[in-house]
Formats: structure tokens, C-alpha cells, sequence
């Protein structure tokens, strides 16, 4: 999506390769981060964005003067994919996770777990990436770093709240759309 | 926008339509996140498979409600095409109807956008956002971060 927009011609949010803040890159190490509305605003003002890339949980808040773009995938696809991510994207790191097996992604995920050891990869290598986490990623900070097993079917009605709430974007009026930044929830 | 890779040949019609991109293909933007071919086999064997099924049997509600909403916008928005009539500035939900929320919270502080939009495309103002407790089975009010 962040390629696409580019090449659309948005402005992009952000000093990183991607189109994010660096609050809100998957690789962000704060658990609690949350961006309110104003500030969102205020550095969408500032930069002049047209687009911004969020690659962690949402917000608590939503910004009325944004529209907002998700992607999903069928979930085990992603999990799948996410390993070999793991796998292969930090291989020439420092830190890299080369070192994971299907067995301690089986850990991770089993109930009562709580694994987000690697600040820096609470998106990728955690609980949260084998469990449930379109919910969690969708009903923000406070669920995504449950236990495996803790999301429930009250946090799934959120979540499906969150879709209808944010992604409402059936009858927005073209000229209309293209004058608000957007957020991508990627 | 709701959109699914698996069927994002069929989405980009929104793309196009609602955000105004030209460039809507997957394949004219290159490759950046597509797998090396440095990978292992699996990773996942059968029994995994299930278990992880298994337990995200959650996130797989999700996805078939995110799947029927996505699918109804884009057939809304095919008539719409079609038709080629004024589009009527609305957030009703479009699929099924919407439950209680987890809490009620009032919506945040509207914040003056710089250029307002002619009367006509003014948009009502969006819904409630839903905030839930982090623990089971309890609701808190919500408390916008700040």
C-alpha cells in the first residue's frame, strides 16, 4: 500500500523507508503508544501528508479528518507469511530471528502465554502475531498485549465495530475523499 | 476501506474510485515484502496448522465479516458506478446490523479541517468509537489518551 501510494503521487507521513511516523512503525517499542487526534493533526499539518502508514495496534481514538484503508489477509496465510518474514527481512541483522521454530511459535500462542520479549518486535515475534491479532491489532494497546486465549467474542464485536466505524467507506463523496489525508492500517 | 489480498484485483476499484489512484496494481509497484526464496519448508506442519486454526477461530469471524462488508461495499459501489447517480454522503452500516457496542464513549473532540467541503459533500459526523476494557468480560468508559 505504501508503494502504491507513492507511486499515486500522495505525500507520505514520515522520515522512515515507509510511509509511517515513527510512532506508529511495527517496530515502535513503547506498548502503550497512542497518538491522539490532535497530534495526528498536528504532524499531518506539519509534513503536509496525504497518506500515513500505521503498522501497530489502532489508536483509541478516531480522527474525523481522516479517511482510513485496511488490508487483510486470510489469517493463517499471514502467519505463514510472517514467519518466513521473520525468517528472511532480519536475517543480515544484528538481532535476527533466523533462530525461531515452528515450536516456540506454538508456545507463544499457547493459553495463558504472554511472549512480547522483543520491544522492537512486539508486531512480529509475540503472542499477539499468533493469536487472534487482527482483533487485537483492531481493538488497540490495551488488548494487543493479552495473553493467548484472552481475546474474546466481546473484543470480536469491538473489532467488527472498528470495521463498520472506521472503514465506513461506501457512500464517501469522491471530491470529498481525495481532500482528506487517509490512514492506512496496513 | 476494507480491502483483502486475496481479492485486491476486485478491490481496486475502491482504490480507484474513493481514494482517486491511478496506479492500482500490485505488480507495477514491485516486490519489496515478497518472499527471497531463502525460505524453509512449512513452517507449519498439519497438526499446527489446526491448532492455530484453532485458536483464531476469532480472527476468522473477523475476517468472513470484514469479507461479507467488503464484498457488499464493492457491489454497492458497482452500482453506484453504474448508475452514475450523486453519491448520498452517509456512515449507515451496510451489512448486518450493527449490535450494543462494548461501551458507548461520547466521539472525540471534532477538530476543524482547514478547508471545509462544500454543503453537499459535508459528511455526518462518524460514529462512536468503540473502546473496550483490557480485561475479560468488563467495559470501561472511555478515556481518550492524551
Amino acid at each position: 500500500m505504501c508503494d502504491l501510494a507513492h507511486f499515486n503521487a500522495e505525500r507520505l507521513s514520515g522520515n522512515t523507508a515507509n510511509c509511517n511516523l515513527e510512532s506508529d512503525d511495527a517496530h515502535v517499542t513503547t506498548k502503550g503508544v497512542d497518538i491522539s487526534c490532535d497530534d495526528r493533526l498536528a504532524k499531518q499539518r506539519r509534513d503536509g501528508s496525504t497518506w500515513m502508514g500505521l503498522e501497530r495496534w489502532i489508536d483509541s481514538e478516531m480522527c474525523s479528518n481522516f479517511y482510513y484503508v485496511t488490508m487483510l489477509r486470510e489469517p493463517l496465510d499471514r502467519m505463514v507469511s510472517n514467519v518466513h518474514q521473520i525468517w528472511n527481512t532480519y536475517a543480515d541483522r544484528k538481532t535476527n530471528f533466523s533462530w525461531v521454530t515452528p515450536e516456540d511459535i506454538m508456545t507463544w500462542a499457547s493459553p495463558g502465554k504472554a511472549y512480547f520479549d522483543y520491544p522492537t518486535e512486539f508486531m512480529e515475534v509475540s503472542t499477539a502475531a499468533y493469536d487472534n491479532f487482527y482483533i487485537r491489532t483492531l481493538c488497540g494497546a490495551g488488548v494487543f498485549f493479552l495473553p493467548a486465549g484472552s481475546v474474546t467474542r466481546e473484543h470480536l464485536e469491538t473489532a467488527k465495530n472498528v470495521l463498520r466505524c472506521v472503514f465506513p467507506a461506501l457512500h464517501v463523496p469522491r471530491a470529498a475523499s481525495m481532500r482528506r489525508p487517509h490512514i492506512d492500517y496496513a | 476501506m476494507v480491502l483483502e489480498l486475496e481479492h485486491f484485483d476486485e478491490d481496486r476499484q475502491q482504490l480507484s474510485e474513493l481514494v482517486g489512484w491511478k496506479k492500482t496494481s500490485l505488480l507495477s509497484v514491485g516486490v519489496d515484502n515478497a518472499a527471497t526464496g531463502k525460505t524453509r519448508a512449512g513452517p507449519f506442519d498439519t497438526q499446527q496448522l489446526q491448532v492455530l486454526f484453532d485458536t483464531n477461530a476469532l480472527d476468522y469471524e473477523l475476517y468472513c465479516f470484514a469479507n461479507a462488508l467488503r464484498r457488499r461495499r464493492s457491489s454497492l459501489l458497482a452500482e453506484q458506478l453504474q448508475t452514475r447517480d450523486v453519491v448520498v454522503p452517509s456512515t449507515a452500516p451496510v451489512a448486518a446490523p450493527v449490535p450494543a457496542p462494548v461501551s458507548a464513549p461520547a466521539p472525540p473532540a471534532p477538530v476543524p479541517a482547514p478547508a471545509p467541503a462544500p454543503a453537499q459533500e459535508r459528511e455526518k459526523p462518524l460514529p462512536a468509537w468503540p473502546v473496550v476494557s483490557s480485561k475479560r468480560s468488563e467495559t470501561v468508559p472511555a478515556t481518550p489518551a492524551r
